[in-house]
């Protein structure tokens, strides 16, 4: 367990900080930007429970992201619901999706598993693509304003906060509680975990809720601030994959991992766009490649390294 | 039944193809136990190399055979230098970040060095159409098929008969217990790597005068070789083989009937129902 | 005292191979039990079925007279079967306490608990100096030691050791058999075991059962069991049978 959870004031001012930020940073594209950071930092806090404390290499979780995105656009357009009516109905159709693809796909394990999640994921995509009469297909459509004007974007900023809060309360608990202890053992190795009484199918479908609830959720504020759904941003392999490597780079199985996975990758990748036009994507990379040789244990075993005597293993750790 | 024939046939051809790419995946998952999510892309790399090499003078022959060469060793050299220290902190976690690394880096790299637009090179015998009845195909698909088809058994030789192909095999069967019979497992597996991007290199070559190329095949490729890999049974040979045919003979027939779109979501649609009724896949041992 | 485990007419296939056949026997509380069979006679298979990792094709199985055939491995650990594998399996990227408070954590729900729970238990195996250790750094023998101690920790009744000796030099086998002789300390009534290990077997088991090639070929107290001729036989062949008229 990370010191810096063990202590509250690290978390009181990061909270405070943030909150604070739409009275002091004026630029929209930097509020933009930050706000694209919190959401990927609840994105990647979701991950985890099933990623990285239960070891389940998910490629597919954009699609609990879509979820959200066109259960809230659509019950606006098609019902005439309340945006949020919808928000959460996306989170039910999320939890139900869960339920679904979780118990299909978590009776295979390592890459068995990694490719049957992106395989649901893409037959989802491909099916919104090209349901033109029911989702607008390809083409997309616009997403409902969750939050009106004036003030906009600090509504949105706003909004995500306590988000990202609850996804961190949730991650705290997780990880320092039983059940947490028995995702730590499923991912460690599955036999040993059930010669100590974990029923390893139940824990992990009790992990896949919550994280593709807070994925829905989060898709849903996210297609509301870009006022926009579509199989090309909410339904994409590379959103899948950027959220599990934000919760790896970060540190997997930690509370502030994702986070400042989220902080590194969204902000490199945005400056790397700037300084590097046409060379990013490769020096984005390289980069992956440098941060996973030099710091096994993700961008937060900076910090435990120096704060703590112990901890020096990969993400995941050992599987066999 | 002519229409029935043809689209059966195309759905060969195209599948012979995924199969020697999905061939070379088979290979270093089964020594290595990676999935290298950058294999399409590495695979590509060595096509553009082929069409270069080719369209600047080379025999398509030989720019197919030096191809091949530079990424055998390119493979090798990447196995050490980039996956190995990782692989050693035994965290399979972390070799996944390096292979998807890989994979955004050499796309952008590919596009950058060789440009994104489509490519293909020009083979006078290759436009030339043959048929009998009413069926027609052209000269340079059978070749491609003729090559594919000869490429598996080549493999499949190498890897009953020679030394090193048996040395594959061991460390593929146990990696840990190969060592005791005196078998270099670090050298194995930087050329199963190198031979892996080799073969799905050389099947990309096979393409270059029948299809277009361009920068975004790389991972559909990557995905469908992952597919066929699991419904072989993730190592056999034959299975890779067999399970290729029958992804593109599953495509050819979901494109005609219904439409082209879904055709390529099919792989998906079989893959989990593979996954599902026959965990080990159609050739694969245990579960 | 009753019959803790009644092991009955049991039957388990894989593939061609028949590799538990026919293959009854039973533990009474507070005995001290151990398979013995030359290789591949089928013994962990034995430890598997009970366990539940692998479900018989006939027989029944029962635990305190409950039926736990075909039962799931998490099932049988908690009503208290407690189990070590032959090839060590710890959890590498957790620390040694915490290793075994994975255990302890099934009747200890809270933190503390269970982490106090998992400090008595490691004390008595010893391990408690190296409790906030990584399991993966730890060498084989305080492996196979924490491997014990996360078994104990789940509370179970009844112990199946599978070939806890195996690597372990003499004075750490003594250690581990003087555990063993206390484990009463924390409930465990009965112990089962797979052994090699003659001397280990002999000083420890009230009673032996051997299994050749999937059958169940002798039982009875250890020394008893040591001259069966059927056993000799198993393990050396023919030619050693004492007065046996082959040469």
């Amino acid at each position: 367990m990370t010191p810096l959870v063990r202590r509250w004031w690290p978390t009181a001012l990061f909270f405070a900080v943030i909150t604070s930020m739409p009275l002091w940073i004026h630029d929209g594209y930097v509020l933009q930007l930050i706000f694209r950071v919190l959401v990927f930092a609840v994105l990647g806090m979701a991950w985890n429970f099933v990623g990285g404390y239960a070891g389940q290499l998910s490629l597919g979780h954009v699609a609990y992201f879509g979820i959200g995105a066109y259960a809230m656009t659509l019950s606006v357009e098609r019902i005439g619901w309340n945006p949020w009516i919808g928000v959460l109905l996306g989170a039910v159709l999320a939890a139900l999706a869960a339920l679904i693809i979780g118990s299909i796909t978590f009776r295979l394990r390592g890459p068995y598993f990694a490719l049957s999640t992106l395989a649901a994921a893409e037959i989802i995509r491909v099916l919104v693509q090209n349901q033109d009469e029911l989702t607008h297909g390809a083409v997309g459509t616009n997403a409902p304003l969750l939050f009106k004007a004036p003030d906009i974007d600090a509504k949105f900023f706003w909004g995500v906060i306590p988000l990202l809060a609850a996804a961190f309360a949730l991650s705290t608990w997780i990880h320092n509680s039983r059940f947490g202890y028995r995702l730590r053992a499923i991912r460690e190795n599955e036999n040993t975990a059930m010669a100590v009484g974990v029923n390893p199918a139940v824990d992990k479908l009790l992990a896949l809720l919550p994280s593709a609830v807070f994925t829905s959720l989060a898709g849903s504020i996210y297609a509301s601030y870009f006022s926009f759904v579509g199989p090309d941003t909410v339904l994409t392999i590379e959103i899948s994959v950027q959220v599990a490597l934000i919760a790896m780079l970060g540190g997997a199985a930690t509370v502030w991992g994702p986070i400042l996975g989220s902080v590194v990758l969204t902000l490199t990748s945005e400056i790397f766009k700037t300084y590097f036009e046409h060379t990013h994507l490769v020096v984005y990379g390289l980069l992956l490649i440098v941060v996973v040789i030099f710091l096994p244990g993700g961008v937060i075993s900076l910090f435990t390294r120096r704060w703590s005597f112990r901890r020096q293993v990969g993400p995941i750790g050992a599987q066999q | 039944m002519d229409l029935f024939i043809s689209q059966l046939l195309n759905g060969i051809g195209n599948g012979v193809v995924y199969a020697s790419v999905a061939l070379a995946l088979v290979l270093i998952y089964r020594t290595t136990g990676l999935l290298n999510f950058a294999q399409g892309e590495m695979a590509l790399f060595s096509t553009y190399i082929s069409w270069k090499l080719a369209t600047s003078g080379l025999p398509i022959g030989l720019a197919i055979v030096v191809s091949m060469a530079i990424a055998l060793v390119g493979g090798a050299v990447i196995e050490r230098v980039l996956i190995r220290p990782v692989e050693q902190a035994r965290s399979p976690l972390n070799v996944v970040i390096v292979t998807l690394g890989m994979f955004l880096a050499i796309n952008s790299l590919a596009q950058l060095v060789f440009g994104a637009d489509y490519r293909q090179i020009n083979l006078p015998i290759a436009n030339r159409i043959t048929g009998f009845g009413s069926l027609h195909f052209s000269v340079g698909y059978i070749l491609s098929f003729a090559v594919s088809v000869a490429l598996v058994i080549a493999l499949r030789q190498f890897l009953r008969r020679t030394e090193m192909g048996r040395a594959i095999r061991a460390v593929a069967q146990n990696r840990a217990v190969a060592p005791l019979m005196g078998i270099r497992v670090e050298r194995v597996s930087a050329i199963t790597f190198g031979l892996g991007i080799a073969c799905a290199g050389v099947a990309g070559a096979l393409l270059l005068p029948i299809f277009w190329t361009n920068p975004t095949v790389g991972g559909p490729y990557t995905l469908k070789s992952f597919v066929i890999v699991v419904l072989g049974g993730m190592g056999s040979v034959q299975g890779a083989a067999l399970g290729g045919l029958l992804l593109g003979i599953a495509e050819q027939f979901t494109a005609y009937a219904w439409a082209d779109r879904y055709a390529e979501v099919v792989n998906f649609v079989i893959f989990i129902l593979v996954l599902l009724f026959r965990p080990q896949g159609l050739f694969g041992g245990k579960a | 005292m009753g019959r803790i485990l009644e092991f009955e007419k049991v039957t388990k296939r894989f593939g061609g191979l028949l590799a538990t056949n026919d293959v009854s026997f039973h533990l009474e509380e507070g005995e001290i039990v151990f398979l013995i069979g030359p290789n591949g006679a089928g013994k962990t298979t034995v430890f598997n079925l009970i366990t539940g990792f692998v479900k018989p094709d006939a027989g029944k199985i029962r635990f305190r007279g409950r039926d736990i055939t075909g039962g799931e491995p998490y099932e049988a650990t908690r009503l208290g079967i407690g189990r070590t594998f032959q090839v060590v399996q710890p959890l590498p990227a957790l620390t040694v306490r915490e290793n075994v408070m994975l255990g302890t954590f099934l009747h200890h729900p809270r933190r503390k608990d269970a982490a106090d729970r998992a400090d008595q238990v490691l004390d008595f195996m010893g391990l408690r100096s190296r409790a906030d250790q990584l399991a993966s750094g730890l060498p084989l023998a305080h492996r196979k030691l924490l491997e014990v101690a996360r078994a104990i920790g789940t509370g179970a009744t009844l112990l199946l050791l599978d070939e806890v000796m195996a690597g372990l030099n003499p004075r750490e086998a003594e250690e581990v058999v003087g555990l063993i002789r206390r484990l009463q300390e924390f409930g465990i009534t009965s112990v089962g075991g797979v052994e090699h290990i003659m001397r280990i077997v002999m000083s420890l088991a009230s009673r032996v059962v051997v299994l050749d090639q999937g059958r169940k070929i002798a039982e009875g107290p250890p020394g008893e069991v040591v001259h069966d001729p059927k056993v000799v036989e198993a393990y050396l062949g023919s030619k050693f049978v004492a007065g046996s008229a082959r040469p």
